[in-house]
């Protein structure tokens, strides 16, 4: 128990340093150091401090490697993270944050930690009537996954953007209005919602009312200025470019993607890319900058008619491709990127996941596995 | 405020995602009770598992606008005052598109943006 609270008490310190933090970093870890610390003095103190908790960690339990056990424990981390305690501290923090086991093949599995921020700026709508709304505007994103050692880190890839962009989708004004749904309103009551009767009409209601509307395409498409990096923060690319992404359904039901409810989505993008002198292309002797496509196919298959299974599959494929590459970079297998990633996943959690390929800045094409924990994961 | 069934706009908020995912709802003849329902994954109900964060923002744009449109094209259910639609919208699809996050987070954004008629009286 006393170990436990220690655990609680350096990851709470941690995250409330790193909320209070009001100056901008240049590097995350400098976060956790007193204030005053140099960068060397804070990375020395860092690594004594961590070696000397797990040291008594370890001896506490009897188990040379039970502070590395601990960190693997799927169910302890999914009850830690839970916790009201550390739940209160989470909810304060802008960035969302979740703790994941991440397997690879031929190697230790990990404890990851993925992390993301979005924030639409401002958003415009200019044309809200008949059958499509247009918008525009503006958001910052930030995405990435970190581990306790960014060597061992499959998904070492951070990316930040600022975008503009604009938006073309269905209003649904031509969906139809039910009147007997709205006859019905008795069956949204708390004493009614739950009934047999009610929840045929209502879930029949909620899919009839897009039947009209029928085959619909949805358009996101703009600029972003990009910044991506590993999580030590000292390989980087700065981009700008252009995107597309669009996503299809056919909402009246009538084919085999209608019925079935598969509903594929894509986004290709193409961007000016400035590398850093760590980034791996420049350290094998071209830091040139480049223009990369990059695209994301994405499938959202349900199972439930298909196969009668209660399981959604998902298919994600993202590939980054180098426009006109040295044989520099080609001989270097620097020049494209794939990763592929296979999900099955329940409503309340994911299932399975296998990944296989690399994103940029990784060296290796690597699998892992992706085992769902409980809910919270 | 918790996820509640007594609140209108957390009901509403069920009864659209167990509509849309009527065949992942009801298993084996049980159906989904509210309280199991606050459960489910917001990157499964926007169909946005494995997908990127970009990705998934438009996943979550979508759904909200969805939601918006079968709320007020169905029901008499209005904007909260000073609420615009863009910003309603807006709220929801940031909530939706929350790394790993539940159905049960969203429903707050629903009672904020959105006014119901037992709230008018």
């Amino acid at each position: 128990m006393r170990e436990i609270f220690l655990l609680l008490m350096l990851i709470t310190t941690s995250f409330l340093t790193y909320s209070q933090e009001q100056e901008t970093l240049t590097d995350p870890k400098l976060a956790m150091c007193p204030s005053g610390f140099t960068e060397a003095a804070c990375k020395e103190w860092l690594d004594a401090s961590t070696s000397y908790f797990q040291n008594k960690f370890d001896e506490s339990m009897g188990d040379a490697d039970a502070f590395k056990k601990l960190t693997r424990n799927g169910e302890f981390i999914d009850a830690l993270m839970a916790s009201p305690f550390v739940t209160s501290k989470l909810d304060k923090l802008p960035v969302d944050i979740t703790l994941k086991i991440i397997d690879i093949e031929d190697a230790d599995s990990v404890l990851g930690l993925e992390f993301s921020y979005d924030k639409e700026l401002s958003r415009t709508y200019y044309n809200t009537s008949g059958s499509r709304m247009k918008s525009y505007q503006f958001d910052f994103s930030i995405s990435g996954t970190a581990t306790q050692n960014d060597e061992e880190n499959p998904r070492n890839f951070i990316d930040a953007s600022l975008s503009f962009s604009f938006q073309n989708m269905p209003t649904f004004n031509e969906a139809k209005t039910l009147e007997a749904l709205n006859k019905n309103y008795e069956c949204t009551k708390e004493a009614n919602f739950e009934t047999d009767l009610c929840i045929k009409m209502l879930s029949d209601g909620v899919q009839r009312f897009f039947d009209t509307v029928g085959p619909t395409f949805y358009f996101d498409y703009g600029f972003d200025l990009g910044y991506e990096t590993n999580q030590t923060f000292e390989v980087s690319n700065r981009r700008l470019g252009g995107y597309l992404m669009t996503t299809y359904e056919d909402l009246s039901r009538d084919s085999f993607m209608g019925v079935n409810g598969v509903v594929p989505s894509l986004r290709v993008a193409i961007d000016t890319v400035e590398p850093n002198s760590e980034t791996p292309r420049a350290m094998a002797g071209d830091d040139s900058t480049y223009e990369r496509l990059s695209a994301e196919f994405h499938l959202s298959v349900p199972l439930t008619k298909l196969l009668d299974l209660p399981y959604l599959f998902s298919f994600n494929y993202r590939i980054y491709d180098e426009l006109g590459a040295s044989n520099t970079v080609k001989e270097a297998e620097l020049d494209s990127y794939r990763l592929r990633t296979y999900s099955l996943s329940a409503p309340v959690g994911l299932i399975l996941s296998y990944s296989s390929g690399r994103l940029p800045f990784g060296l290796e094409e690597q699998q892992t596995i992706e085992l769902g924990f409980k809910t919270y994961f | 405020m918790n996820w509640n069934k007594s609140v209108e706009a957390h009901r509403f908020l069920w009864i659209f995602v167990r509509g849309i995912h009527f065949d992942f709802a009801i298993q084996d003849g049980t159906m989904t009770t509210f309280k199991e329902g606050g459960k489910w994954r917001n990157d499964f109900i926007i169909g946005a598992v494995g997908a990127s964060s970009a990705l998934r923002e438009h996943k979550a744009q979508i759904f909200a606008l969805k939601f918006n449109a079968w709320m007020l094209g169905n029901f008499d259910i209005e904007y909260e005052d000073g609420v615009l639609p863009a910003e309603a919208i807006a709220v929801l699809a940031a909530a939706f598109c929350v790394t790993d996050s539940l159905l049960e987070s969203v429903c707050d954004n629903v009672d904020n943006k959105y006014n119901f008629p037992t709230e008018r009286g």
